[in-house]
């Protein structure tokens, strides 16, 4: 089998932020809850309680999010949605099966491979400010308030977007 | 060259990478799909997609927390 099922690319008409099963706007909110709440986050030094608290209702509220999404019975593992047009075969299901070139995932795959291979590399060599690791060069660029608020809003949106395939 | 130097174009490299592929797959090649295809067929079956959370959640801790 040389194509495997993955998700489908969206036709013209969809928009990209449907195809997570959202609106656009569910997203523009989203964007911006994760903008306000990393500003306050950016404001709380690592290793205190006021960041675990912060980063720590985040993650309660995804895993709760995701919970709840489960219960509700969507998406189901066949990549179908339950509920209203969810028994019907041919209702739009976010488009979740389609088949993707072995190309894709051998270039990812690659990529990924190298990425962990290099990160792998610098984490057992010391001194770290000469073996910078991924983490500890967001350290350093998260002296920037922007550039933390910005992660920490794209954090958020991974999660939801992930409980949301 | 300092190993400080070596460890950030390894870095560089890497980003362009990515970078470089997720353009060529929404312009050029467009049999290459890009991150988020590799993402959602992660998250298609349930073990994976707990993984997936279960590390976002650690990625998240470890950033903003450690």
């Amino acid at each position: 089998m040389s194509r495997m099922h993955l998700r489908r690319r969206p036709s013209p008409d969809v928009l990209p932020g449907e195809r997570a099963g959202g609106r656009p706007w569910k997203w523009v909110a989203i964007g911006a809850v994760g903008l306000v709440w990393g500003w306050f986050d950016a404001h709380t030094r690592t290793f205190t309680i006021p960041a675990e608290v912060s980063a720590g209702i985040v993650i309660a509220a995804v895993y709760a999010y995701a919970y709840a999404r489960r219960r509700r019975g969507r998406p189901t593992d066949t990549g179908g949605v339950r509920g209203a047009g969810g028994s019907n075969p041919t209702a739009p299901t976010s488009g979740r099966t389609a088949p993707v070139a072995r190309r894709t995932i051998a270039i990812w795959g690659a990529i990924i491979t190298l990425a962990v291979a290099w990160e792998l590399f610098a984490l057992l060599h010391l001194p770290r400010h000469l073996h910078p690791t991924f983490s500890s060069l967001y350290v350093e660029a998260s002296r920037l308030l922007l550039v933390r608020v910005v992660t920490f809003a794209a954090w958020l949106a991974l999660g939801i977007w992930i409980v949301l395939q | 060259m300092s190993w400080r130097w070596i460890t950030l174009a390894g870095w560089s490299v890497l980003a362009a990478a990515i970078v470089a592929t997720e353009l060529a797959a929404h312009t050029v090649m467009r049999r290459l799909q890009g991150f988020e295809s590799i993402m959602a067929f992660l998250a298609r079956s349930r073990p994976t997609r707990v993984a997936l959370l279960l590390g976002w959640g650690w990625l998240g801790w470890h950033l903003f927390v450690r």
